[in-house]
């Protein structure tokens, strides 16, 4: 088996509704995601890029096809699939250590000290995540996923309500962390640059029912500059193609 | 003298009470101009207030055992009923089948007044002190489970997602995330509960008298035409209530809720 590896084969989803009874959301949807990888999924909004992580994590059954993460096939939620939520979703009524420490066994202090090191916020343990800024909850979030030790790290659209500035600190810290923990993670955004930036592939969707419209590498070595020529050239090229199909991403030729 | 921020904090608490005082002395003068009635006057309240408190009693017990007797009817009916509503709460968020047998229940008990409940209640527990709390209890349960069961049914997704993904039992589930999470509208049931019933405890004890209690004195005031005493009863009886409200629930909220900032101030 190989740990952290994510396969969908032949994956779509329905819902009830639309006008022959049901709403296609995803469309034979075929995906291969190498253990470590970085994904990043790009969409225009509202085309089933969460729904497709909720597949994943096995919050919702798709209606056909199959999903097989490292090497077992989903047919629930469990700690190997941790998800971070896009608004950190932080239990109000534990502490941060407390939220951090939710999936774990008691008395894992030492884990949870070294949690709150990693993301360095020593210094909150105590704090209620109401007391927290919007960049620090999401860092909570982040550890509290990873407490579950995860073979995949789910992420939806973690950084979309942050300023720009703190949203490219948060970006670095999670490519630090991503090279010390060494887990795939796949990672929904609708923001172009961040989806190069941090990505080892981009994979962009249509509008609904969502396919596969274009799948980027991005082989360029970590730590990358922002500035870089060639993250800029792939960006752009990213923009061009992105303009085009999600103006017609239901008739748009594969 | 005062600075800004303490006269601001004075003036929140008292100008209610000149606003009352001015209303009631204006209502007193009209009803003496217009239609020739004695209508108790502010000052005369606090003066027959005064007299109660140096131990003069009314219709034959002191003012303290008078509110002593409110308050254990209250007390009693008001834990008896949240304690079912609770349990009632607890069934209807654990099985779906239960939810749909008992909820539309309680949802009719909701709409039945307080005192609609007076015949039942003599048919089932008779006349005596059992009568005005068992009407309590009736009148405290459907806010309780009401509160409950919507805050459970409100609960984020993404709350039942984390605990999903974490590997929670249904019952860590239930006891770590959901209810928790239902808390703030559990309180504000409470509250509503403890509204109801200290309105269906005054009212409870005017029609099943039980020789004793402020509902009790309000009623007899009325044969014996002392109305101050009727005022100083209704002026007991939301001075109480404020009091509970304000300590009992504002401390679990303080303590709770608004420390995790589930509620905005």
């Amino acid at each position: 088996m190989n740990k952290g590896e994510v396969l969908l084969e032949r994956v779509t989803l329905s819902w009830k509704g639309g006008d022959d009874g049901r709403l296609p959301v995803l469309d034979d949807l075929t995906l291969h995601i190498q253990p470590r990888e970085f994904v990043c999924i790009l969409g225009p909004s509202g085309c089933g890029k969460t729904t497709l992580l909720h597949l994943i994590a096995g919050f919702q059954r798709p209606s056909s096809g199959r999903i097989v993460v490292s090497g077992k096939e989903v047919s629930g939620p469990g700690p190997e699939r941790a998800m971070v939520f896009q608004h950190s979703a932080l239990f109000p009524w534990f502490t941060v250590a407390g939220n951090i420490g939710y999936g774990l066994k008691q008395g894992d202090r030492g884990r949870i000290k070294a949690l709150l090191q990693l993301v360095g916020l020593e210094e909150f343990a105590g704090a209620y995540p109401h007391q927290l800024s919007g960049g620090m909850r999401q860092k909570v979030s982040l550890a509290r996923a990873l407490a579950l030790e995860p073979d995949v790290l789910l992420m939806d659209e973690p950084f979309a309500a942050i300023d720009t500035f703190n949203r490219e600190r948060l970006q670095d810290e999670l490519l630090r962390i991503r090279a010390a923990m060494g887990c795939t993670i796949v990672f929904v955004t609708h923001n172009i640059q961040e989806a190069v930036y941090l990505s080892d592939r981009t994979i962009v969707l249509s509008k609904r029912p969502a396919k596969i419209t274009l799948e980027q590498k991005v082989d360029l070595p970590f730590p990358r500059r922002r500035t870089d020529q060639a993250l800029w050239q792939i960006s752009q090229k990213l923009y061009s193609r992105c303009g085009c199909c999600t103006e017609n991403a239901g008739n748009a030729p594969q | 003298m005062l600075n800004r921020c303490q006269f601001i904090k004075t003036y929140k608490i008292l100008s209610p009470f000149f606003v009352i005082v001015i209303l009631w002395k204006c209502l007193s003068w009209l009803l003496l101009l217009l239609k020739g009635v004695i209508f108790p006057a502010p000052e005369d309240v606090v003066l027959e207030f005064v007299r109660y408190l140096q131990g003069t009693p009314i219709f034959g017990h002191s003012l303290a055992a008078q509110i002593w007797a409110t308050i254990q009817r209250w007390l009693l009916g008001y834990l008896l009923g949240s304690l079912t509503g609770l349990v009632v709460g607890l069934l209807c968020a654990i099985s779906e089948w239960l939810a749909m047998a008992l909820y539309p229940v309680v949802l009719m008990l909701q709409m039945v007044p307080g005192l609609a409940w007076i015949p039942v209640a003599i048919l089932v527990v008779g006349i005596g002190p059992e009568t005005s709390i068992f009407m309590i209890a009736l009148a405290t349960l459907p806010p309780v489970t009401i509160g409950l069961m919507e805050g459970i049914r409100g609960v984020p997704p993404e709350y039942i997602y984390v605990s999903r993904m974490s590997g929670d039992t249904a019952f860590r589930r239930f006891f770590m995330t959901q209810l928790p999470s239902a808390l703030p509208s559990f309180i504000t049931g409470m509250r509503l509960a403890l509204a109801n019933s200290w309105r269906v405890v005054v009212a409870a004890e005017m029609v099943v008298g039980t020789g004793v209690g402020l509902g009790y004195v309000i009623l007899q005031s009325r044969w014996d035409m002392n109305y101050e005493a009727a005022f100083v009863c209704i002026g007991v009886i939301v001075f109480l209530g404020i009091v509970i409200e304000r300590w009992g629930f504002g401390r679990l909220e303080k303590y709770t809720v608004k420390r995790w900032g589930m509620l905005n101030e």
